[in-house]
């Protein structure tokens, strides 16, 4: 019994990443009505391309090559002020050369209508500490946590800056407690999820606001947590990026 | 007792929730002095199946990206699982580390590992050294690989564990057998459980008034640490570069206050886990104690406890005290821990 539940966990295992590469979204779905929030990494307008030139606020000329963060703590509130805690909802979103995730899908919606909708950018402090606790998708094989200081990295933005002529790394590796952001949105009309309708959150990410504030050239390397540091200035900016588009029943 | 008896019971009724009946009576047990019995996480309870796992991927180098280095590499028994060295270069990459070696001694009950504290659990810690490109540099997914291709590992962790062969069980199997790495059978403990009067000569006895008096404040309980982070007055300046890493504990709740602060070690086993202190420069305790008596540093967050009245640094010590502090330290050498087969690689 026990080496067929194994086996199982491995084909479910390898199931789950080998539509993980290909898809832009999670394939373990709960049963029941969905909610999807779909993300797009915007500049200026149109979508993120990796490599590409973008301008910060500042005037500096940046190239990302590598965005990723965790979303967790997913909520719908209802029309009557109560809410729906999504259980174990740890997601890792991300847009890198190998490998773009930018939709989550949640199963197992209880039908209602709902007006509007929190989640944080981050890890919450009881589950940001036992590494071993693998909820959601919390994991310690996906190089987004820390081992000198046991916690996930909830925001990680890497690439390369003009710096006199040349282009030269960038990084900044966010995390620790201090820096868990909760962000929440109102819809326009409240959503109706149910056994016939599904609902979709699309949400614009405006990458170029993550710079807002950092001096990339003076502070390439960006590794840590204290709220009043460059780290908190882009934590300060990950609490903001997120604008809704829309927020929209489908049959 | 009754605690202790509780613990019993408690596990029994667990291990029937299993399906499985685990053979308590392998369970280590806990010295009076030391507490009622080993604190473990709700996730993670032991059992004797799950510490013997621990043992063995302890000691297993399939653990490291070249298979030549075992969490044994640098803690080794004979050294109260420390390694003797500064620095170790031991690791995969042969760089040296930027810090001392701890010993693992009474692990159950400390809180925060590391000499920064920076280790949440025993648990999490673990991924550190097995992933740290100069440590083991071991990549977990190639890890599970490893381990699931093994002849044996599925089935002793299918025995261990309900969910079998996972990452998490690899931490928590070693975060069990260190568990078990308990440490209060030196002559002090004989002599403080009343097992044996006449385990301290008279001499020790007057320095352990003189070490209860002037380094038990830092140094104490029966696990020879109060488990805070202090400075020590090693250093003067705490510099940013390796990514903070002179700044000890302040790296971790990035608050200056704790500039140049480290986890208080336990002295137990002290005279096997030379070199000493948090980067290994004393090499002999009789550097520790000239420290302290004479070598204390001043900067903002010196330990108020090595300021004195007159404005000087440090703890009043005759030469005659620090033979005597001396002579008491040696007493809280654990024969029995360095060579008991069940701490060896089975």
């Amino acid at each position: 019994m026990r080496r067929t539940s194994l086996y199982f966990g491995f084909v479910l295992f390898g199931l789950v990443l080998s539509c993980g590469e290909d898809e832009p979204t999670n394939s373990n779905i709960d049963p029941g009505p969905r909610l999807t929030i779909a993300i797009e990494h915007m500049v200026d307008g149109d979508p993120l391309t990796l490599g590409s030139d973008l301008q910060t606020a500042d005037g500096t000329t940046v190239q990302i090559s590598k965005l990723r963060y965790w979303i967790s703590n997913v909520q719908l509130h209802h029309t009557d002020g109560s809410s729906h805690t999504v259980p174990a909802s740890y997601y890792l979103l991300e847009q890198t050369l190998e490998k773009t995730r930018n939709e989550i899908i949640i199963g197992g919606i209880p039908a209602g209508e709902y007006t509007g909708l929190s989640m944080a950018v981050g890890v919450d402090e009881g589950h940001n500490h036992s590494i071993d606790l693998f909820e959601g998708e919390l994991s310690a094989a996906l190089n987004m946590d820390w081992g000198w200081n046991s916690g996930f990295i909830f925001f990680k933005i890497e690439g390369e800056y003009a710096n006199n002529g040349s282009m030269s790394a960038f990084q900044a590796h966010v995390g620790k407690d201090a820096l868990y952001r909760e962000v929440s949105m109102t819809f326009d009309a409240p959503m109706t999820i149910d056994a016939e309708h599904d609902g979709t959150v699309q949400l614009a990410a405006d990458v170029k606001s993550i710079f807002d504030g950092w001096d990339v050239p003076a502070v390439p390397d960006i590794i840590g947590g204290a709220a009043d540091s460059p780290a908190g200035t882009v934590a300060a900016n990950y609490a903001q990026w997120f604008s809704l588009q829309s927020a929209t029943s489908q049959e | 007792m009754q605690q202790r008896l509780l613990f019993i019971v408690g596990t029994l009724f667990l291990s029937g929730c299993l399906g499985e009946q685990r053979p308590v009576t392998s369970l280590p047990s806990v010295p009076i002095n030391l507490a009622d019995v080993i604190p473990s996480p709700e996730r993670n309870p032991l059992t004797a199946e799950g510490i013997e796992l621990g043992r063995r991927l302890f000691y297993e180098p399939l653990l490291s990206a070249n298979n030549e280095v075992a969490c044994a590499t640098c803690h080794i028994q004979q050294f109260a699982f420390s390694d003797g060295m500064a620095k170790s270069s031991a690791g995969v990459s042969g760089q040296p580390l930027l810090r001392n070696t701890p010993a693992l001694i009474n692990l159950a009950w400390m809180e925060g590992y590391f000499w920064d504290g920076g280790g949440y659990d025993l648990e999490s810690q673990a991924f550190a050294p097995i992933e740290h490109v100069d440590e083991m540099a071991q990549d977990l997914n190639a890890l599970m690989t490893e381990l699931a291709a093994h002849p044996e590992y599925p089935v002793l962790f299918d025995t261990a564990f309900e969910d079998g062969l996972t990452l998490p069980n690899v931490v928590r199997a070693l975060a069990q057998f260190e568990r078990t790495l308990i440490s209060a059978n030196s002559r002090y403990d004989r002599f403080v459980r009343g097992e044996d009067s006449a385990a301290l000569t008279s001499t020790e006895l007057q320095g352990k008034t003189l070490f209860q008096d002037k380094c038990g404040g830092c140094h104490a309980s029966n696990f020879f640490t109060d488990q805070s982070y202090r400075n020590n007055g090693l250093d003067t300046v705490f510099p940013d570069d390796h990514e903070r890493l002179a700044w000890g504990r302040a790296r971790i709740t990035d608050d200056l206050a704790d500039l140049g602060k480290y986890k208080v070690p336990t002295l137990r086993n002290i005279t096997l886990t030379a070199p000493y202190m948090h980067d290994g420069r004393f090499e002999t305790l009789t550097e520790v104690l000239e420290h302290y008596r004479a070598g204390v540093q001043d900067s903002q967050t010196l330990d108020e406890a090595l300021r004195r009245d007159d404005g000087s640094f440090g703890i009043a010590m005759t030469d005659e005290d620090a033979l005597l502090i001396r002579a008491f330290l040696e007493t809280l050498t654990d024969d029995s821990f360095i060579t008991n087969p069940v701490f060896a690689s089975p």
